[in-house]
């Protein structure tokens, strides 16, 4: 099992480093492939996000790559609670609603929000741990 | 798995969530040593009580602490490392399985 660990703002460069990384991986390998979003890195589980089109749009296509290549994304809830990535059951649980007081549903189909310590027991199994 | 931890964040919210991936892991039962950089080490001598409370904690979870060395620590931020126990970075990169930088 090979691990991409996400921890770089979508913005930056390491984090383009990371799709073209992936890109390569999916298409040279057959192993199985767990990606991580921690800290700066929960931003590329937001739906919620436009640029203008003629900029780079790294978030869509890290959610368009994830939907290509029918893979998900684990997202660790804490840090996506504080950059405003969350789901339906966290956004009730812990009362962040829109302007309709409807509960906040900003993470991306593929994406799950989970503890650290799914992290923690994918690395127990880990071939190989890249992190950008 | 042998991690360690570099942690050269600058603000407060990258620091917390370096450190608790820190204790996270060390909790479940990765070998865990961490490198605090100029800004955690700054924030430690600004007595930012919940960094402090977490680095006293380490010991806990087994997990080793160094600080990065950089002339810009006053001697202030330095004294404060060695009450915590914390010393300046000999660690050997190649004497672990990864090396996290956040």
């Amino acid at each position: 099992m090979v691990i991409f660990l996400l921890t770089s703002n979508p913005y930056t460069q390491a984090a383009q480093s990371a799709l073209y990384k992936l890109r390569d991986h999916i298409a040279t390998n057959t192993d199985d492939v767990q990606i991580f979003l921690y800290a700066d890195a929960v931003q590329f589980a937001h739906r919620g996000v436009w640029l203008p089109a003629d900029s780079a749009n790294p978030i869509q296509d890290f959610q368009q790559f994830l939907v290509e290549h029918k893979l998900n994304a684990q997202v660790c809830v804490s840090a996506a609670l504080a950059r405003g990535v969350t789901d339906e059951s966290n956004a009730k649980r812990h009362a962040l609603t829109d302007g309709a007081s409807r509960p906040l549903d900003t993470l991306h189909e593929r994406c799950q929000l989970v503890g650290l310590g799914e992290l923690a027991m994918l690395l127990h199994n880990a071939d190989k741990v890249y992190q950008f | 798995m042998k991690i360690q931890i570099h942690i050269h964040a600058d603000n407060d919210l990258l620091c917390h969530e370096a450190l608790s991936l820190a204790f996270a892991l060390a909790s479940f039962d990765h070998e865990i040593s961490i490198c605090l950089g100029r800004y955690l080490c700054q924030r430690m001598n600004d007595g930012h009580d919940k960094f402090i409370n977490m680095l006293k904690s380490l010991p806990l979870y087994d997990i080793h602490a160094v600080y990065e060395h950089s002339a810009a620590l006053t001697a202030d931020t330095l004294d404060k490392m060695n009450q915590l126990g914390i010393s300046a970075n000999t660690a050997d990169l190649t004497d672990v399985d990864s090396v996290f930088y956040l």
